[in-house]
């Protein structure tokens, strides 16, 4: 029970150049879709196919993946050929113009129809002046200014002769009329009046008086002419601006036949038209120069056509990528401009959205800007709900402005969306939003690596071939995809498995490519690909460097020869970003007589994580089951991840953890020259950790530094053994015997490799060996037992038993 | 705003007595001897008598309501009218590049115009004063814009009556020039009762259509007339009898009576 010491040939795969048939890659074929992604590529099959309402896409999986592309093309197959969407516009809306009319029309058709309206304004701009500067207007409207102006003449000419008759003038004022005593064809003053003898003057208001009322009576029926008159010019006007445009508006309607829609703006149109003839006359000019004049096309805008979608030059279905999916860029937005100050708009400033591009086809978005953006999701997830585009200020909506704002008549919408995304995004959305899974029914997940068979390699090798000749690299030779399939499985962790970061490994070519080239190369060999690893790795190794300094200065303490009590060399990973590195890490334990609580440094100063704390707390159970079944044991423990300043998280160190304190309750020196990772459960078994190459590598660096002894090495869980794919310098040393790689599947095989001492196994009554690590460790919880009993009777008798004690 | 030398046409600019033929008359008459348009609002003194009688009221033409009127009634609205007529032909005089001026003169219509230093006096036909027009800033503004649109006007002829006494050449030059600029006919008026000596010292009518009358009253010039654009009248001195014969002319008269000294 001491392990299994790994064989160098256990602790990396390669990957054999002599099994491919090509010299180079540029002998290969291009692929089409992602390798391994078989899952992910069905599913998109699937959600890209299927028609039906909330089968929307989420496609998730780690960046570099390969997501865009496989969507594209898949998209790009699906659209080429398939029929265009529609073309949408805006046009006024005559009766409430704040509410512009959406119409839709056959792709192609938006544009034709903006290009007739404007040809429409035109030729009215020349007919409906030429119809009111005719003899015929003219002589009909002379015609009811006669006849109006005679029949008040009569009127009024009538009335006059009457009053003269009574000696009495019939007055115009400035405003109107009056009544006065006359003689001579002259009023009298009012001297004269006076003068006159009272019954003259009577006759005369009754005279006036009876006049006011047929005059009253008259004005009443002048108005009715006047408005009359209004009336018949009116309807003169209508009738002659219909001569005009009635022919022209009927054109257009034979042309848009077929849209029923148009029609009936066509024929809002001619009404409007008919009641704005003025607008088509010649207008006198403003007399302030900076003032628009009001024959300024300005005015005629109303009649314009905003084709806002457009697809007369589009190819099949529209594929839109959003890059900054704001709430407008997706629903659209109505732009507003300065006049004199105020901020006016009409339907001509409605702009499309993403949506509007998309109606018919695809819109591809990534989901974490698309959350970013304020109220984006929200929108987009109305417009599916609701299957329209509504173009809603948000500054209105919120009250935020107060501006003249349009409401446009929503779109109809029939778009298939695909996010894109990290599955947590997925995952969230799942838990929290109660839209999302009846909006995005589709989940597309790419895996983070797929297997390391053959089949996967030939994929690999066309894989980098395609992205060679897209990108204009040179080719790479077998021996060059063979480290790069290699270095594949390096990135996934695994040695049977690939990374399916298929931007890492084009960014890896592109750089091998350089120093091809720098070497004068016709192809990229494994020597290129090489230099690239390394390169990358040397950019991005300063802190590793660093912390490396510190050990070896031994500003951080970490002993890698001679033995201690309650100390192991433990191993941590640091990430940054897509670099991960290793070191080792000092954990201690001391015991004593207590309560039975392991106290967990990091925990208690909040350092560690909570899957770490887990990990303490599992220890804490593995002691109390193996050694104290019968008894509760009165142990108080301390961990501690000596010299570590940031938070700890994981259970990576569990089993260094327990060492630790198994060394210090059975006062058992531990080897130092050996570092051990892996997790432990409360039965003792050693399970998987992640990132174990970089682990061993981690110590290596420290021991190669100080100095290869032969006697150093890394213990890893036994599971852990086929995701080796350790650096080529740690595998040749391995291999010289000058470096150990252990694999365990019992706390015990750790126990008896770090102590040199057996760990004992208990008999059938429970106890345990006497010179056993695990029988040092049972006698000392016993004694710390009887002292813990001993303590709690004295207490229990008071002081004279503490002196007695004492 | 006018040189010493430039001749005047005046026409009546009343707020209840200007007409559009008067005015378009005078307008056309002014452009065309480079003289200047003296504009002359006459206020009514009939209107001032109205406002002091005891029970004056007026019905508003808009509003169809009485209301009632005092001499400062109608002080202030004739005083208000006048202003705007001013500001109004301040505005539309300067597109025909015309020398204007306007005054104010209170009186009766009539005897004010003919009063008024002028070389040339439009005074407008009566029989259709009770015509309700356009407000008189837009009637203003009409004739000029019509004048400089080279609106021709209306569709009769110009008339001049050749009475007993002489025609000035002045008169002939007058109505001859304003009949050319309108393309319009020209109608001689002459008395069938004149003997062959008033013949003999009548002017050079021969591009004119001759028409004679058994007398040139005003009800025989009136039936005659028709639809006239303008009457020269021959005005041989500015006596009271001349004054009431005018003035009884252009009672029945629906076109202006240009009378030029």
């Amino acid at each position: 029970m001491t392990g299994r010491m790994l064989r160098s040939e256990e602790l990396y795969t390669r990957c054999d150049p002599a099994a491919f048939a090509f010299a180079t890659t540029a002998d290969l074929e291009d692929v089409v879709g992602i390798p391994g992604q078989v899952r992910a590529t069905e599913a998109l099959d699937f959600g890209v196919g299927i028609r039906r309402e909330g089968y929307n896409l989420f496609v998730m999986g780690p960046p570099g993946t390969g997501k865009h592309r496989l969507v594209r093309e898949l998209l790009a197959q699906k659209v080429s050929g398939a029929s265009r969407p529609s073309d949408w516009v805006y046009v006024n809306n005559f009766e409430h113009p704040h509410k512009p009319l959406a119409i839709e029309l056959a792709s192609g058709r938006g544009s034709a129809l903006r290009d007739d309206m404007r040809r429409l304004v035109e030729d009215l701009r020349i007919a409906i002046p030429a119809v009111f500067e005719s003899d015929e207007y003219r002589s009909r409207g002379e015609q009811i200014d006669l006849d109006f102006a005679e029949r008040q003449e009569k009127a009024f000419g009538e009335l006059g002769a009457e009053a003269s008759q009574q000696s009495i003038a019939l007055l115009r004022t400035p405003n109107g009329f009056s009544l006065a005593p006359a003689k001579d064809g002259e009023v009298i003053s009012a001297e004269d009046y006076e003068r006159l003898p009272e019954a003259d003057k009577e006759r005369i208001q009754k005279a006036i008086a009876a006049l006011q009322q047929k005059l009253e009576r008259i004005i009443r029926l002048a108005q009715q002419w006047r408005r009359e008159r209004f009336e018949r010019v009116k309807a003169l006007n209508r009738e002659m601006t219909l001569l005009a445009v009635g022919h022209l508006v009927d054109d257009l309607r034979l042309r848009y036949a077929d849209a029923p829609k148009v029609c009936a703006y066509l024929e809002a149109v001619r009404q409007d038209v008919i009641e704005s003839r003025d607008d088509f006359l010649p207008q006198q000019k403003s007399g302030l120069p900076f003032l628009p004049s009001p024959s300024d096309a300005a005015s005629l805008r109303r009649y314009e056509v905003n084709v806002i979608i457009d697809h007369g030059d589009g190819n099949g279905m529209p594929v839109v990528v959003e890059e900054h999916p704001t709430y407008s860029n997706l629903l659209g937005r109505v732009d507003h401009i300065s006049q004199f100050g105020t901020l006016m708009t009409d339907f001509g400033l409605i702009k499309a959205g993403a949506l509007h591009r998309a109606n018919g086809g695809y819109l591809l978005l990534d989901v974490h800007r698309l959350l970013m953006q304020p109220f984006a999701w929200e929108g987009l997830k109305r417009a599916l709900s609701t299957r329209g585009i509504r173009i809603e200020s948000l500054g209105e909506m919120y009250s935020l402005v107060s501006t003249v704002s349009l409401e446009p008549e929503p779109i109809p919408l029939d778009v298939k969306v695909v996010l894109f995304g990290e599955r947590y995004f997925y995952h969230l959305l799942q838990a929290y939003d109660p839209d999302f899974p009846r909006l995005f029914k589709v989940a597309v997940d790419f895996d983070d690596d797929v297997k390391h068979d053959a089949g996967n390699r030939d994929l690999y090798a066309r894989v980098l071939g395609t992205m060679a000749r897209h990108d204009g690299l040179l080719p790479l030779e077998g021996g060059a995809v063979a480290r790069v399939i290699e270095h594949s499985a390096r990135l996934a962790g695994d040695a049977l498995r690939l990374s399916a970061n298929l931007r890492r490994l084009g960014d890896l070519a592109g750089e091998a490519d350089h120093w091809a080239r720098t070497a004068s190369r016709q192809a990229i060999t494994a020597v290129d690909i090489q230099r690239a690893i390394d390169a990358q790795q040397r950019r991005s190794d300063r802190l590793r460097e660093r912390i490396h300094e510190t050990i070896l200065r031994g500003t951080i303490m970490i002993d890698s020869d001679g033995e201690k009590v309650g100390q192991v060399n433990g191993l941590s990973v640091y990430m940054l970003g897509e670099h991960a590195f290793g070191e080792p890490t000092r954990i201690t334990a001391t015991t004593r007589v207590g309560d039975g609580q392991i106290i967990d440094v990091q925990r208690e100063v909040e350092l560690g994580g909570a899957i770490h704390s887990k990990g303490v707390l599992i220890l804490s159970a593995f002691l109390a089951a193996r050694f104290s079944t019968r008894e509760p044991h009165a142990l108080s423990a301390s961990l501690v991840f000596e010299q570590t300043y940031g938070t700890v998280e994981g259970d990576s160190a569990s089993v260094a953890e327990l060492v630790a304190l198994m060394s210090s309750l059975a006062e058992v020196p531990v080897r130092q020259s050996l570092a051990v990772t892996g997790s432990v459960n409360q039965l003792g078994q050693v399970q998987a950790i992640g990132r174990v190459n970089e682990k061993i590598e981690g110590f290596f660096d420290i021991c190669r530094a100080r100095g290869l002894t032969g006697h150093q090495g890394v213990i890893i869980p036994a599971t852990n053994v086929d995701h080796l794919m350790l650096r080529s310098d740690v595998v040749e040393a391995v291999a010289a015997g000058r470096f150990q790689v252990w694999a365990v599947r019992e706390v015990d095989e750790v126990v008896e490799l770090l102590t040199g001492m057996p760990a004992g196994v208990a008999d059938a009554g429970g106890a345990w060996p006497a010179e056993t690590v695990n029988g040092r460790i049972a006698r000392r919880l016993k004694a710390l037992t009887r002292l813990r009993q001993q303590q709690m009777r004295l207490a229990l008798q008071g002081p004279k038993g503490q002196r007695e004690a004492q | 705003m006018q040189s010493a030398a430039r001749r005047r046409v005046v026409v009546d600019l009343g707020a209840t007595t200007l007409d559009p033929l008067a005015l378009a008359a005078a307008v056309d008459l002014a452009e065309l001897a480079e003289a200047e348009f003296a504009g002359l609002f006459i206020e009514d003194v009939n209107l001032f008598r109205l406002g002091a009688l005891p029970f004056a009221a007026e019905i508003g033409m808009a509003s169809g309501t009485w209301r009632p009127l005092a001499t400062v009634d109608v002080e202030r609205m004739l005083r208000l009218q006048a202003e705007r007529l001013q500001r109004a032909l301040a505005e539309a005089a300067p597109v025909l590049a015309m020398a204007w001026s306007f005054g104010v003169a209170r009186g009766a219509p009539l005897r004010s115009l003919l009063a008024a230093r002028a070389d040339v006096s439009v005074v407008p036909g009566a029989a259709r004063r009770s015509r309700v027009h356009d407000g008189p800033e837009q009637v203003l503004r009409q004739a000029f814009q019509r004048r400089h649109a080279g609106g021709k006007g209306g569709h009769g002829p110009v008339a001049v009556v050749l009475g007993e006494g002489s025609v000035s050449g002045r008169t002939l030059e007058s109505a001859r020039a304003l009949a050319r600029s309108r393309g319009a006919a020209m109608l001689a008026l002459a008395s069938s009762a004149s003997g062959p000596q008033g013949k003999r010292e009548r002017p050079d009518t021969s591009e004119m259509r001759m028409i004679h009358l058994p007398d040139l009253a005003p009800e025989t010039l009136a039936r005659a007339l028709g639809n006239a654009q303008a009457l020269f009248w021959p005005l041989s001195e500015e006596s009271a009898e001349g004054a009431v014969e005018i003035e009884s002319l252009r009672l029945l008269l629906e076109c202006p009576v240009v009378l030029v000294r």
